[in-house]
Order: structure tokens, then sequence, then C-alpha cells
């Protein structure tokens, strides 16, 4: 019976580590950091955003990025190997500061966070797709930076 | 990859609590409060949240988590009002785990008879 | 200490206490360690998956979906231990089921099951963080020490 029970245990861990691996193999087999660059322009501008993905794509172990701009805040998104996700905090301050230095114009926010990145994604849709009018952009943009300062 | 790690890491901290069952003979009162106080102690030393980054839940269901957010709300207080902050702040965060235990606890004791 | 309370004892006691030692089983510690490491590592796990959906389809990061994930595993072990399935469990498992928050949850609210008896104020009320009161009170005083100490060292001490 004990036995059987053990056996069951295993047999759902080999699922679980199988499943899992297999969600991310897209992420790692690639090797290279997952971002597009903005085209649309009708709005605001997104070269500034465009140039801090390209400034990120040289860092090492960065997986995906995605960052959107208006003309005073620059919102940064991105995600990294899980084995360096031990350095993640320092690695975040890293990019903050280097952000800041670079466009000392902007007000810069760096997250990692999976829910920021999954709203930082469908925005840059959004944008991409020109249908934002700069209200709303600068709106969703609020609300981001207030997502992203909620501690508890 | 985070189930992954959420699975091996959580697991090596059952496998820690029950060779502090087995070899140290310690009773379970013991054990989750030396877990608590452990928990408390590595957030002092600015390493738990690297393993939460790392692990996600593997970090934050055990319950040396309770250790690491008590100390979490009191270090966010006094970093605002001082010294009083630290008092004041520990429950800050804490929260949910404690007031869960106790609503679901008073519900329970409605809901169910006790066996045996 | 042990040594002096052994010598206390009258011979009968000691011999009795030798004769236990001896006969005492020999727990499997590499057999628990598995069977806890499994259990454990399964309930994170799922506490992985309950804050994942936190994080996709409600509005919660990955800060703050640690406080409804908790939550939400005690109300499941609420029902577990109604049922009687978390004594189960815990007896498979040891360990696994005790470090995680489940069982400090199942720990309060088997207490307030088991003492309704004795009356909703002081049978619930008062019975309900026997077992898990030192966790409390021994996490909050360390979690003051050392937030004081940190507080005086980043604040005084220019760290």
């Amino acid at each position: 019976m004990k036995a059987f029970r053990l056996m069951l245990a295993l047999g759902i861990i080999c699922i679980l580590i199988s499943c899992s691996a297999d969600n991310n193999k897209p992420n790692t087999q690639s090797g290279e950091t997952e971002f597009k660059k903005i085209t649309a322009s009708d709005t605001s501008s997104q070269s500034i955003s465009n140039q801090a993905k390209e400034k990120l794509k040289k860092r090492e172990g960065i997986t995906s990025i995605y960052a959107v701009n208006t003309d005073k805040k620059l919102v940064i998104a991105f995600e990294i190997k899980h084995h360096k996700r031990f350095q993640l905090a320092s690695t975040r301050k890293d990019v903050h500061k280097q952000m800041e230095k670079a466009f000392p114009d902007y007000e810069a926010e760096v997250s990692t966070d999976k829910r920021i990145v999954l709203d930082l994604k469908e925005l840059e849709k959004k944008v991409d797709k020109g249908k934002l009018s700069k209200k709303q952009l600068k709106k969703e943009m609020k609300q981001l930076v207030q997502l992203m300062k909620d501690k508890t | 990859m985070i189930f992954f790690w959420a699975f091996v890491v959580g697991g090596l901290f059952c496998v820690i609590g029950q060779i502090m069952f087995d070899v140290f003979k310690l009773n379970p009162g013991i054990a989750l409060t030396i877990f608590v106080i452990t928990g408390a102690v590595l957030d002092g030393l600015g390493l738990y949240d690297p393993l939460i980054d790392f692990a996600g839940a593997g970090a934050t269901v055990p319950i040396t988590n309770f250790g690491n957010q008590l100390v979490h709300g009191a270090m966010q207080e006094a970093e605002q009002h001082g010294i009083i902050g630290v008092v004041t702040g520990i429950f800050e965060v804490t929260s949910a785990g404690i007031s869960a235990a106790i609503i679901f606890g008073v519900i329970g004791a409605f809901l169910f008879k006790p066996k045996g | 200490m042990a040594n002096k309370k052994k010598k206390n004892l009258p011979p009968a006691a000691q011999r009795y206490q030798e004769f236990q030692k001896h006969r005492e089983i020999k727990r499997p510690l590499l057999k628990n360690c598995v069977k806890a490491f499994f259990v454990g590592g399964f309930i994170c796990f799922i506490g992985q998956v309950i804050s994942t959906m936190y994080i996709y389809f409600f509005n919660f990061t990955e800060q703050t979906a640690g406080n409804p994930t908790v939550a939400t595993l005690i109300f499941i072990t609420m029902f577990l231990t109604g049922f009687g399935v978390y004594d189960h469990i815990g007896q498979f498992a040891g360990a696994g089921s005790t470090i995680p928050v489940t069982g400090f949850g199942n720990s309060v609210i088997s207490a307030a099951i088991e003492h309704r008896s004795e009356g909703l104020i002081l049978g619930v009320g008062g019975n309900m963080f026997k077992l898990a009161g030192p966790v409390i009170v021994y996490g909050v005083f360390s979690a003051f020490v050392i937030a004081l100490i940190k507080t005086i060292l980043t604040q005084w001490g220019g760290l």
C-alpha cells in the first residue's frame, strides 16, 4: 500500500517535471532575447523604448524585454534566465541605473514582475496598432506604475 | 521552470523539517518555531528575497516565510516612522496567514464535528 | 541536563530507560525524508499554481499574489482537516505536511474543531492557538529583535 502511494507520488512528480520543462522550451531554445520594435509612430514616438531595448539586449541572460514610453516616462519590464533569478533584485537595480543614465530626461521604471511583463506586452501591442491616444497611453502607464509600487 | 524549483525548494524545506523530527527528536511545535525564527534571520541577512525570486511558492508556502514577512512589515514601517515602526508594523504584511487561519478555523468549527 | 535527570531516577527507572532506548523503533530516516520531500514539494507546487493563477487571471503582481495564495491554501486545508484527510496526509508525510503553511492552518483549525464542545468562546476561542501560539509569539519577537537591529544599523550606523 505504502509502496503504491510512493509510486503514485513519484509518477505525479515525473509528469510535473516533464510538463514544466515542455512549457519552457520555446523560451530557452531560441537562446536569444525576445523583443520587437514598435513601429507605429502616429500617437507618440516609441524610439526611446526601442533604444532601451537595444541597450538591454546586450546584457547577458535576458530572455525577453518589453518597453513603452510616453514623453516623460519610460516603463521597462524584462525576464531573465531562471538560474539568474537569485540576482534578480540587483540586476533590476542595475538596469534601472543604466536606464536613468542613458535617458536622463525620462522617468524610468523597471520591473521584472510577471504581471507587469504581461500587461506591458499587451500595451505594446495596442501601441503598435496605433489605437491608443496619448491620454489613454498615459493613463495605462500610470496604472502600471501604481501596480508596480503596490507592495502588500 | 518556476514550478519545478518551487517543488524542489519547498521539498527541501520539508526534508530539513523531517530531519529535525527524526534525528533531533524535536516536537513539531518547537521545529515550527525554529523554522519561523530561521526565516526571520534569513530575511534580516537579506537572503530570503532572492530565494523567493528563484523558487516562488517554494519559498513563500513553507512557514519560514512567516518570519520573513514579519521582518518585512516591521522594516517597511521602520523606514517611514523610524524605530516606533518596528513595533507597529510587524503584522503589516503577515496578516493573511493568521487572519485566514482564524476565520477558517471558526467557520470550520461551525461546519465540522470532531472525530473520535 | 538529561544526565542529571537520569541520575536522580531510581535504579529500576534507569533500567527501564535503557530497555526502552533499546526497544525503540528506529525511524526510517531516508524513507521519511523522501516522503516529506515529495508531499511538501507537492504542496508548494500547488501553491505556485494558485499564485500563478492569481497573477494571470486577476490583477495581482508576484508580490501581492502571496497573501491570497496563503489564504486559499488555508481555505483548502479547512476542508481537508474537517473531513479528516489531513490527518492521513500527516501520518504519511510527517514534516512534509507540517512545514508548509497548511500545517499551521491545520493546527489552528483542528484545535478549533476539537474544542467546539467546550463552547464557542472559551472552547474555540481559547484553544485555537494552543499549538500555533508559540510560532506566532516567537516569530513576532524574533522579527522585532531582527528588525530593531537592522533599523539601528541602517539609520544610525549609516550602513
